[in-house]
């Protein structure tokens, strides 16, 4: 099939092209304007509003970081009262971490790799406008809660008890609960986008060895977001739980833990902070080999390296709990692979400097901030090695010495790679570079700002300065080192707001043509439109605009695949994951305000429901659902025509269904995430079991064996069902009693579970064992919620002629979720019988 | 799933040392604390899982690095190269994590020298 395009000198389409396939393929990907500029889903466009969001959100922590400097700047400074400043610090730490370092990170790499990939678009635009406006939405309206005193004041990570109802019974901790817990929901969403668009969607040819690094980098995190945010989510979820019904999963008199919380928060946090680094170092190994005019070294050791560090980070969790009572062992092994993490970090920096004494590197704005980069981010790599360190972190703990570490990290390891990102691919948005004079201004006072804000924080820290405290007396003797700190927060702020003046300035600018400015060698500066590039490059290499720098014009002169639209629709072409062959043609949702509308929906829910609008919150979910229910029903259509022209020739099928589909790969992404979101509530349960004398606790007794047997033959025979129904070619009559039967097996079984606990005499209120056990059978509940949603979508799907043998994927999606839930039933139902066995003495 | 290149398959013998360690290190934490806390001593158990950890991802790093002196002088293919690095890496990774399990007393504090 690729034989014409192996031939080193053909290429995929030939001259001369159609006179009106650039118009067709220009109207079809037209970005709408004015108030339908809302509705558009082109990632090109979502990643741009992303960027932009994220930025707003790093201006408004970046304030409040300089309140809490302005407040500690002398010693019984009273500029904030104490309540004010617990906000303050909570908010700049929520702010940066959810609402500008995860988003940031998504929106860079849903702008870029379309381009970089050589893709139209990703494979989910709808998605990714539906996670955009969800964080957007949601995170406008949480910050706003700091104008009317509810901010959280729990610190970052919220730790119970005092964020427990005992202990903050106001509403903040909770807008931080429904808040942050619910644009977990998006950030996930974007994951699934960006792997799922890694990869399916690159250029023919572009295998995984030639992929860019930065690709590789998004992968690793892609796959990372979806195994560490559920154990946030599944916190948040039982923190809430136990402020709004007294469910007492951390509260030790009825036997809960706090530290089941640090444990669940910091196996979403640790990793997080790879989460953060690892896309900055995929775009500092795509940066340095074009700024420093030769391959980047090492290029299979960093792809290497990327993926052990992604491993390794999940073992990190524990030490930021050294001082939390955990055992000797479980510490010392935790603070060993806190080390150990060190060696394929380290092997990333090496081949950075390596990369840049082997080529002549131009000292340019984007230069500095990656020189800056390793300074200040090896400063904190070496702290994190201290403290990992179990005698020296139990000294170090809670004091400044920790802020000083994780600013180092976070900083070195994500905003300087980001400021140099931006001054690197600026030109990919109107062609013109930011000042290189102001851009040195901009990097001086930045690293200069950077470094005495932080670095005296180390020695505040070492001479005893707890974080947190919202001043201190002058006879401690940390005033010079407090002041040092807050005027290096200024120099640090001006830096980035004359970036700021600088960009507004450079955007104002007509547009320019970027060119390839820095003599790039990957694909996103290939001249492109709305449509990304007119053509979709053929790949032979790693470094592809190096290696055939007529790629430049090739592509724009409609010569290589997919030239055009085929079936008049916006369409990209699906290639194979490892290989890159091409597969089918896939058409891809078009602009609308389904996204929007689901989003602003799902926003008003969690935010509404935290201040106990229940009607409203309510309302607002059924139109959420609605809208994503429209929105799907929108995207599985009957192919206009069976198969495609993509090139001269070559023909590809339109569509796939099974795990040939893009989607079917989307649903097991987040089934998978489901499935991590459960196994954080069942692992809740096994650590208050463990805790038990004797399991079940006093008071609590395990329902009679009958029903669980009865709740999983019933599960078992709903799955078979929908099993057969996706594999026969039956009657849609058939169909749609074949899919009731199966829901009413899945609500029996659901209601057999409920029965045998209201038999057995489950109160979640009287101990943390039960608790459990309700927020395990509430999560079953959800799912029996979705199948309900499902099966009559189904059976409306059925009844209109569109679950024929031709457009099969909604069915093959939808029998995916019902079998994940009845695994999960039938894993709640040998747990909950198992586990006291093994309890016995 | 031959359309999907295997990817499955492939991605888990790239990584199948990273399992190996990972299995190891949770199994080690999670071990420990159970036992502990029941009163038992883990120190078998988990001299045992070592052993096995470390002798497999030993075999996966001399059968990745065959592999990749089979090649000749030809630059190793990225599967066959991210393999022999993950080895390497987890074989390190998984001795370190070994290291406290000699040094300290499991169940009460630092080993008395």
């Amino acid at each position: 099939m690729t034989a014409a395009s192996d031939t080193m000198n053909e290429l995929p389409s030939s001259l001369p092209r159609p006179p009106d396939e650039v118009e067709k393929l220009e109207r079809v990907w037209r970005t709408p304007r004015g108030l339908a500029f809302l509705t558009t889903v082109n990632n090109t466009n979502i990643g741009l509003l992303y960027i932009g969001t994220a930025l707003l959100f790093f201006v408004l922590a970046g304030i409040l970081g300089l309140m809490i400097r302005a407040q500690l700047a002398v010693p019984d400074a009273g500029l904030l009262t104490p309540a004010t400043y617990n906000q303050v610090f909570t908010m700049h730490g929520t702010v940066m971490m959810f609402l500008f370092a995860i988003p940031v990170v998504e929106a860079i790499a849903v702008y870029l790799l379309p381009g970089m990939l050589g893709a139209r678009d990703l494979p989910f635009p709808r998605l990714s406008a539906y996670a955009f406006w969800a964080y957007a939405v949601g995170g406008l309206g949480f910050f706003t809660s700091l104008f009317v005193g509810l901010a959280p004041d729990g610190g970052w990570f919220m730790y119970p008890p005092l964020t427990s109802k005992e202990y903050s019974p106001g509403l903040n901790a909770d807008f931080w609960l429904l808040g942050i817990g619910f644009i977990e929901i998006s950030a996930i969403a974007g994951a699934i986008e960006l792997i799922v668009g890694i990869l399916f969607t690159r250029a023919p040819g572009m295998t995984l060895a030639r992929m860019p690094v930065y690709a590789w980098a998004m992968l690793v995190v892609g796959v990372m977001i979806v195994f560490a945010f559920p154990a946030v989510i599944a916190g948040t979820t039982l923190l809430e739980m136990e402020r709004a019904f007294d469910w007492p999963f951390f509260i030790p008199a009825r036997g809960g833990d706090p530290v089941l919380w640090q444990h669940l928060f910091w196996f979403f946090g640790h990793p997080e902070v790879y989460i953060i680094f690892l896309p900055a170092a995929g775009m500092v190994s795509t940066m340095i080999p074009a700024l420093a005019g030769t391959p980047l070294v090492g290029h299979r050791s960093i792809v290497a390296a990327l993926v052990v560090v992604g491993f390794f980070s999940f073992a990190l969790w524990a030490h930021h709990m050294f001082t939390a009572g955990l055992g000797v062992l479980e510490t010392s092994l935790v603070s060993a692979a806190s080390m150990a993490v060190a060696i394929p970090t380290g092997v990333q920096v090496f081949a950075w400097l390596a990369t840049m004494w082997r080529g002549q590197v131009r000292m340019v704005a984007p230069t500095l901030f990656l020189l800056g980069f390793l300074f200040i981010f090896v400063l904190g790599g070496l702290t994190g090695v201290m403290v990992a360190l179990l005698p020296f972190d139990w000294q170090a703990h809670d004091t400044y010495f920790i802020v000083a570490h994780l600013h180092y990290v976070l900083i070195g390891g994500l905003v300087f790679p980001m400021f140099a990102a931006m001054y690197y691919w600026m030109p990919l948005i109107n062609g013109n570079k930011l000042s290189e004079k102001v851009g040195r201004w901009v990097f001086g006072m930045m690293f200069v700002g950077m470094n005495l804000a932080f670095f005296p924080m180390h020695i505040a820290g070492l001479l005893g300065m707890p974080r947190r405290v919202y001043t201190y007396g002058t006879e401690m003797g940390w005033d010079g080192y407090n002041l040092a700190s807050s005027i290096g927060a200024l120099i640090l702020a001006l830096g980035v707001l004359l970036f700021i003046v600088d960009a507004v300035r450079t955007l104002r600018l007509p547009k320019g043509d970027a060119g390839n400015p820095w003599n790039a060698a990957t694909l996103e500066w290939i001249p492109n439109e709305d449509y990304a590039t007119r053509s979709i490059p053929d790949v032979r290499s790693h470094e592809p605009l190096w290696d055939r720098p007529e790629l430049m014009t090739e592509v724009p002169e409609g010569r290589h695949w997919l030239p055009g639209t085929v079936t008049g629709r916006r369409e990209t072409i699906i290639t194979s994951p490892i290989s890159a062959r091409p597969l089918y043609l896939q058409v891809l949702p078009t602009d609308s305000w389904w996204p929007l509308i689901a989003a602003v929906g799902t926003a008003g829910f969690f935010l509404l429901l935290t201040i106990q609008w229940t009607l409203v919150s309510a309302a607002c979910g059924v139109v959420a659902v609605v809208a994503m229910v429209i929105w799907m029903w929108q995207s599985d259509r009957l192919p206009m025509q069976r198969m495609a022209k993509v090139s001269d020739t070559v023909t590809l099928p339109v569509g796939a269904s099974g795990p040939a589909s893009h989607s079917w790969w989307g649903t097991m992404i987040m089934l998978v995430v489901d499935g991590t979101i459960f196994a954080s509530f069942l692992f809740a349960h096994i650590h208050t079991t463990m805790r038990l004398d004797v399991c079940p606790p006093p008071g609590s007794r395990v329902p009679d064996a009958i029903w669980p047997l009865l709740s999983c033959s019933l599960l078992i025979i709903g799955s078979a069902l929908i099993e057969w129904t996706r594999r026969s070619d039956g009657k849609s009559g058939m169909h749609r009693l074949l899919v009731l039967v199966a829901l009413a097996c899945a609500l029996g079984a659901f209601a057999g579970d409920l029965r045998s606990q209201f038999l057995a005499g489950l109160d979640p209120t009287a101990n943390a064992w039960a608790a459990t056990i309700a927020a395990m059978l509430s999560y079953q509940g959800l799912h029996a919620v979705v199948l309900t949603i499902l099966a009559a979508y189904l059976i409306a799907r059925s009844w209109t002629g569109r679950l024929s043998a031709v457009n099969r994927a909604t069915l093959g999606n939808c029998a995916l979720v019902w079998h994940y839930a009845t695994l999960q039933g039938v894993i709640i139902a040998v747990v909950l019988q198992v586990l006291p066995k093994l309890m016995e003495p | 799933m031959r359309a999907q290149d295997r990817l499955l398959t492939r991605t888990l013998t790239a990584v199948l040392p990273l399992v190996i360690w990972g299995v190891h290190f949770f199994f080690c934490y999670a071990y420990a604390a159970v036992a502990c806390q029941r009163g038992g001593d883990p120190a078998w158990v988990l001299g045992a899982a070592s052993v096995l950890a470390v002798g497999a991802a030993a075999l996966l790093l001399v059968r990745s690095l065959r592999r990749v002196c089979r090649q000749g002088d030809a630059a190793p293919a990225l599967h066959d190269w991210a393999t022999l690095v993950t080895a390497a890496l987890s074989l390190v990774a998984i001795v370190w994590t070994c290291v406290p399990m000699l040094m300290v007393d499991m169940c009460s504090g630092p080993a008395s020298v």
